[in-house]
């Protein structure tokens, strides 16, 4: 992925460039929302992380003034704050995501490989997702795979749908939590794993491999197999 | 300020009882006027047609028999007692009685017509005295004058009747009007005292006084329950007044102590990270993979607890005024479909019973209430236990339970559970950050609702009681 990174704090910025660079990711720098902005709209991204206070012009106005402009570019907003109003302004405010410091990496790479797919192949509407042999049928919200009828409980049939949209890409806990409960907090317990672990148990019959992976330190990837 | 006798408002009771009496005895002594002004005409136009027909005969009697005739008719009119006696006078010209009880012709008497006037009488018992009488005197023929009359006692009678019935109606009725008029001034100036000594104590900081309502809903009762709305407006102000001072004190307070529990809490995993790389570098080695590993074990810990604080202070700067019209039982369903399979998998029974239940509030606030109550429940009840949890509406409000068949929490130990990041000492070997039932009672309290920690015995059973819609 090529990203652009707007933040002011240069060391933070470093970590930030570096960690992603690991992960083979390259990310240009702006160190105000000025350079965010012109950078923004004179190359094109995958996607933006664009921290929400910055000098000069802040996060939520260098958003503003790139969805004025018709700039469709994902946008991850970084946040110290993390109070529910600020990610519920920054969402409507046109980002396509929000993140709160501190972070981890894979925390935030997930979250950008998330919007990017999201950005690069819209949404389609089809009745039927398929992941290798599993497919899901959305009317019926039932799975099959191969030739096994699966039956899904509510929550496991929507997070059975949300790791399947993101198929091939890691995650995470806090990304599910937010996405199926619609929790901005961290209920303590990883009470994620033990539906992933319901989940796992219906949709991997004995003998067949494992199509939901866990990611060490980060979450969970569902992959055809 | 007591009612007294000294109190100048009295003086204004008297004064409405002096008027209202005042007016009774006009209407009073003017009733019994007309009355007695009436029947007095009505005896006095009787009289005078007796009178009148009693002289008619004589003087028929005259034109048929003369003087004799006349003479003769009186004799036998006194010899017999009559009920209404007459008297009589048949007198010469020069006034020389011939026949009558009248001792002699009276002076007030000196032409033909009726008169009125007092004289000395003699009955047909023969006593005589001063008589009151109407009377009417005839001319006959020859200078020979003719009076017949009749004694008036009635009349005077019925003025005194009426002296002594106007005497006592008036003093009953002064009385009377006195009494009752000063008791309903009373009435009115002891509600006006009332609301003075209820305005009083209500300026004093009594703000739950109140105005008695009596049940007649007259015009007292009207400005009374105007007067209790004006008042319970003044403590509805005063109230979210003061929840906004306490909110800012709490606040205040909530940084203090965030401030202290977080210098411990996270000092001791700096402490550990610390002391790790110090010992590498000491040894002039590299870092070993497992310091690494243990170090990064104690941020996230440290994280946790930072992100703990972070959503305790989140939860504390919540605005009353963000809050919508929610359902207790959708966002606990919510929750129980979280933690129904952790519950599952830790040999417990989790039961709900979710009846609607709405509520004024934050959606991720009570979210945040329900998924730590069941996360407490489940991480502190042993297997084989059970978890319910309810809601409901009942008349104080909307109302979420929780009851676990765990150990309970000491009634000692209470209210310090509710403190941020206190762990009591049997629970510091499991997981957590403490942070759970603080952030359930700050979430609590921004919704101003009550938090009670009770006995299930055994276990622990939590109610949340949100103020009535």
């Amino acid at each position: 992925m090529k990203l652009l990174l707007v933040e002011d704090d240069a060391q933070t910025a470093d970590y930030i460039r570096q960690g992603l660079a690991e992960l083979g990711h390259v990310a240009d720098h702006a160190a105000n929302g000025v350079e965010g902005l012109t950078a923004a709209l004179t190359t094109p991204y995958d996607a933006i992380i664009l921290d929400r206070g910055l000098p000069q012009l802040d996060g939520l106005a260098v958003l503003g003034a790139l969805r004025a402009q018709g700039n469709r570019t994902p946008v991850l907003l970084l946040s110290a704050l993390g109070q529910l109003d600020d990610r519920v302004t920054g969402l409507q405010a046109g980002a396509d995501d929000y993140l709160t410091k501190p972070f981890s990496f894979r925390e935030l790479v997930a979250r950008l490989e998330a919007i990017v797919r999201r950005g690069g192949s819209p949404e389609k509407p089809g009745e039927q997702l398929a992941v290798g042999s599993l497919s899901l049928d959305r009317l019926a919200r039932t799975a099959t795979r191969g030739s096994r009828r699966i039956e899904l409980l509510t929550k496991e049939y929507q997070l059975l749908e949300y790791m399947m949209r993101h198929a091939g890409q890691v995650v995470t806990r806090t990304m599910m939590m937010e996405a199926i409960w619609d929790y901005s907090f961290n209920p303590g317990t990883n009470v994620i794993d033990v539906h992933i672990g319901r989940l796992r148990a219906k949709i991997d019959a004995p003998g067949e491999p494992a199509m939901i992976r866990t990611v060490r330190g980060a979450g969970y990837r569902i992959d055809a197999v | 300020m007591r009612s007294s006798s000294h109190h100048p408002m009295h003086s204004a009771a008297l004064r409405g009882a002096l008027w209202i009496t005042l007016i009774a005895l006009l209407a009073t002594g003017a009733a019994l006027t007309v009355q007695y002004v009436q029947t007095t005409r009505l005896v006095e136009a009787r009289m005078r047609a007796l009178v009148d027909d009693e002289a008619t005969s004589l003087v028929a009697r005259y034109q048929d028999d003369g003087l004799a005739g006349v003479e003769a008719a009186i004799e036998r009119q006194q010899q017999l007692p009559r009920l209404n006696e007459f008297f009589y006078l048949l007198a010469a010209p020069d006034g020389t009685p011939i026949a009558g009880n009248l001792l002699g012709w009276p002076i007030e008497v000196d032409r033909a017509g009726f008169h009125s006037f007092t004289t000395d009488v003699v009955n047909t018992r023969g006593l005589g005295g001063r008589r009151w009488v109407d009377a009417r005197a005839v001319q006959l023929g020859g200078g020979y004058r003719l009076l017949v009359g009749n004694f008036a006692d009635e009349r005077a009678a019925l003025r005194e009747q009426w002296l002594r019935g106007l005497f006592w109606s008036l003093l009953v009725t002064g009385i009377l009007g006195l009494a009752l008029g000063w008791w309903y001034s009373r009435r009115g100036l002891r509600f006006v005292d009332d609301v003075s000594d209820a305005g009083q104590r209500f300026l004093a900081g009594n703000l739950d006084e109140r105005l008695p309502v009596t049940p007649r809903g007259d015009e007292y009762d009207r400005l009374a329950q105007t007067i209790n709305l004006c008042f319970a407006e003044v403590e509805r102000l005063v109230g979210s007044l003061r929840a906004t001072t306490d909110a800012l004190r709490a606040t205040t307070d909530a940084l203090r102590a965030t401030t202290d529990g977080m210098a411990h809490d996270l000092k001791t995993p700096l402490t550990r990270i610390r002391a790790r790389f110090e010992l590498a570098e000491l040894s002039g080695s590299e870092i070993p993979a497992a310091a690494i590993a243990e170090a990064r074990r104690d941020l996230d810990i440290l994280l946790d607890r930072i992100d703990g604080a972070l959503s305790l202070a989140r939860v504390e700067a919540t605005a009353s005024a963000a809050f919508v019209s929610l359902d207790l039982a959708t966002i606990v369903q919510e929750a129980v479909d979280l933690y129904r399979p952790l519950a599952e998998d830790a040999g417990l029974i989790l039961t709900a019973n979710l009846a609607a239940a709405p509520v004024n509030g934050a959606g991720s606030l009570i979210a945040q209430m329900a998924a730590n109550l069941l996360d407490n429940a489940v991480k502190f009840t042993p297997v084989g236990g059970s978890i319910h949890i309810e809601t409901a509406t009942t008349r104080q409000g909307a109302i979420l339970t929780i009851t676990d068949s765990g150990p309970g929490i000491p009634p000692a130990d209470r209210a310090l559970v509710l403190d941020r990041f206190h762990r009591l000492d049997r629970d510091t070997a499991r997981p957590g950050t403490g942070i759970g039932l603080s952030v359930v009672s700050a979430a609590a309290r921004v919704h101003g609702a009550g938090l009670q920690l009770l006995d299930a015995n055994p276990g622990l059973r939590v109610e949340i009681l949100f103020p009535a819609k």
